[in-house]
């Protein structure tokens, strides 16, 4: 099958690649339609996740068709369409139980700390991505649903993880009426988590990012106040006087370890390769936010350490929610936002490549060229 | 009510008076501050409120009652490995399942096996991963150019898409730079034509 693979920092290319088998009983192997490039892709593209392997095949947001099912798998058949999270989960171990199903502890051998994903690197369990035309899906029977009528293919990919995490942000930040909402980064889970703000409640949502684009988008799709932080000195002072030099309520860290804005945390992080990338949207919600207010961190970081304000956090007595997205327990309440209108996860697709051009589509991604927001990937075979 | 600027303000030209102000009129909005589409009753924004009832809300409670209380569960099935897996020091045993899509190999792979030595909680154990992958990278860019599939970097890093996505910008500079190289090369061969004559 033809897979994009992983060179070194900032290098892919497409291959053949062996197709995946069933070797449990309760795989299935899935056709990829499309699949996505998310943001989190991008911490990969640049060489930032540890463990990760030349040869890799990223993607965590894909749809497609099942191709063959093991015989342990009773709720799914060859040819269903189905859309896939991105959490790689069993449904029964002490944390998917409990509704955890990010947290899986039975699909990621090399690590503890986080639970399986689609092409993540071998620090999230080694698994093969979407980016790619078959994917070998374990506990077909939990992970897995099939499309329903009215949820377009698009929305389906989106609704794998940018939609349903940036959904998840703004519950985890326990907004409550008239509440105000500063979401750092203006990426597709930072559009998804203002836009989701509104539903919860909020009274102000500020999204802020240093990408004009990406900030005309949010203050329509949202719509969102939004502030190019990359026009101030200090970004946290203006914060503070435009919410009355109380705070935020609620301040959402929708960047994660690839963020731009600090030459000490980019030259530590990606320089010295002291901590694990560039935490610094994580320092300005820490300091933008209100006293006994709630920080959330939806933005991915690596597992080693990173430069945070703790003491902030303490003397500032803040609440800080993180965790990722469980989206089978998201994806009930979003289909009926979806077809109720009132969001719209395919309205954020900006582009699309073949696959075989998939390096290029990370570079136009990453380097932010030509208005980029979400670039969708389809295999040949899947167009033909 | 005279306008007032806050110093990280003047940073960049004040704003017009005439923009319309998000929050009242102090202080100034930066220059690169909009509120341009948001309603002024925030309570207009479509779908306004519809999970405002943490009830409609996912994942609240964030955890859901459970009996089981072993970490695996029960786990039944297992996947059997082929190749050799690194486990966590932390994991009790092999996950049921399991991706590998790319099994350890040569000096990376003895690199991962000393890593996986170590907790997670170990800086030795991430670093010496680190390590691992750089290493990882220098061995398949030798091995694959022996093996006669070497790395095309114009491609792999999608330069292209420089030319294709942002003609303007992109081929304004490539023609600078192209100007600059011919330059340098119309230099050199001067000086090298008026030398032999010398």
């Amino acid at each position: 099958m033809r897979a994009m693979t992983y060179r070194g920092p900032f290098r892919v290319r497409v291959e053949d690649k062996p197709e995946p088998e069933i070797q449990h009983p309760n795989d299935a192997i899935i056709r990829v339609t499309r699949a996505a490039i998310c943001g989190s892709d991008i911490h990969l593209y640049h060489g930032l996740m540890p463990d990760l392997r030349i040869g890799e095949t990223f993607g965590h947001e894909f749809i497609g068709i099942v191709e063959e099912v093991g015989s342990a798998v009773d709720n799914l058949k060859a040819g269903d369409k189905v859309l896939v999270p991105f959490n790689v989960c069993c449904g029964f171990c002490y944390f998917c139980s409990r509704g955890l199903s990010g947290n899986c502890h039975n699909t990621n051998p090399s690590a503890t700390a986080v639970g399986g994903i689609y092409g993540y690197s071998h620090t999230c369990g080694g698994w093969g991505g979407g980016q790619s035309e078959y994917v070998r899906v374990p506990y077909a029977n939990f992970g897995p649903e099939i499309i329903q009528e009215g949820i377009s293919d698009d929305d389906a990919l989106l609704l794998t993880d940018a939609c349903p995490t940036g959904y998840h942000a703004a519950i985890m930040g326990d907004i409550k009426e008239g509440q105000t909402v500063l979401i750092f980064g203006a990426g597709p889970i930072g559009i998804f988590a203002a836009r989701s703000a509104w539903l919860m409640g909020a009274g102000r949502v500020v999204v802020t990012d240093h990408l004009d684009y990406r900030l005309d988008f949010v203050s329509r799709y949202a719509p969102a106040e939004t502030v190019n932080f990359s026009h101030l000195k200090d970004p946290v002072v203006y914060f503070k006087k435009i919410s009355e030099h109380i705070g935020f309520d609620v301040a959402i860290d929708a960047v994660g370890c690839d963020a731009s804005g600090s030459a000490m945390q980019a030259f530590t992080g990606f320089g010295l390769k002291a901590q694990a990338g560039n935490a610094v949207a994580l320092h300005w919600a820490v300091n933008s936010v209100r006293k006994g207010g709630t920080v959330v961190i939806i933005g991915a970081y690596g597992p080693p350490m990173n430069l945070a304000p703790v003491g902030s956090i303490f003397n500032k007595g803040l609440t800080i929610h993180a965790n990722q997205c469980a989206v089978k327990r998201h994806l009930p309440r979003l289909y009926e936002h979806v077809r109720a209108g009132r969001i719209k996860p395919s309205e954020i697709i900006t582009h699309r490549f073949s696959l075989e051009d998939i390096a290029e589509g990370y570079r136009v991604f990453t380097s932010k060229l030509d208005g980029c927001i979400k670039p969708v990937v389809i295999p040949d075979r899947a167009a033909a | 009510m005279t306008m007032r600027f806050y110093k990280e303000e003047l940073k960049w030209t004040p704003s017009d008076p005439s923009v319309k102000r998000a929050l009242g009129d102090d202080p100034v909005p930066a220059p690169g501050h909009s509120a341009a589409s948001v309603p002024e009753n925030y309570k207009e924004v479509h779908g306004w409120g519809a999970d405002l009832d943490p009830a409609n809300r996912p994942m609240v409670p964030r955890e859901l009652p459970s009996d089981v209380t072993t970490v695996r569960g029960n786990v039944g099935a297992r996947q059997v490995p082929t190749e050799k897996v690194h486990v966590s020091i932390e994991h009790p045993d092999l996950t049921p399942v399991f991706g590998n899509s790319c099994p350890p190999h040569g000096l990376s792979g003895m690199l991962r096996d000393y890593a996986f030595q170590f907790g997670e909680a170990s800086n030795r154990h991430w670093m010496t991963l680190i390590l691992a992958d750089r290493v990882d990278m220098v061995e398949h860019l030798f091995g694959d150019a022996l093996r006669g599939k070497p790395d095309n970097y114009i491609k792999e890093k999608g330069w292209p898409a420089y030319l294709k996505y942002n003609p303007g910008r992109n081929r304004r500079w490539l023609t600078l730079g192209a100007l600059a190289l011919g330059a340098v090369a119309v230099g050199v061969a001067v000086n090298q034509w008026r030398g032999r004559d010398d």
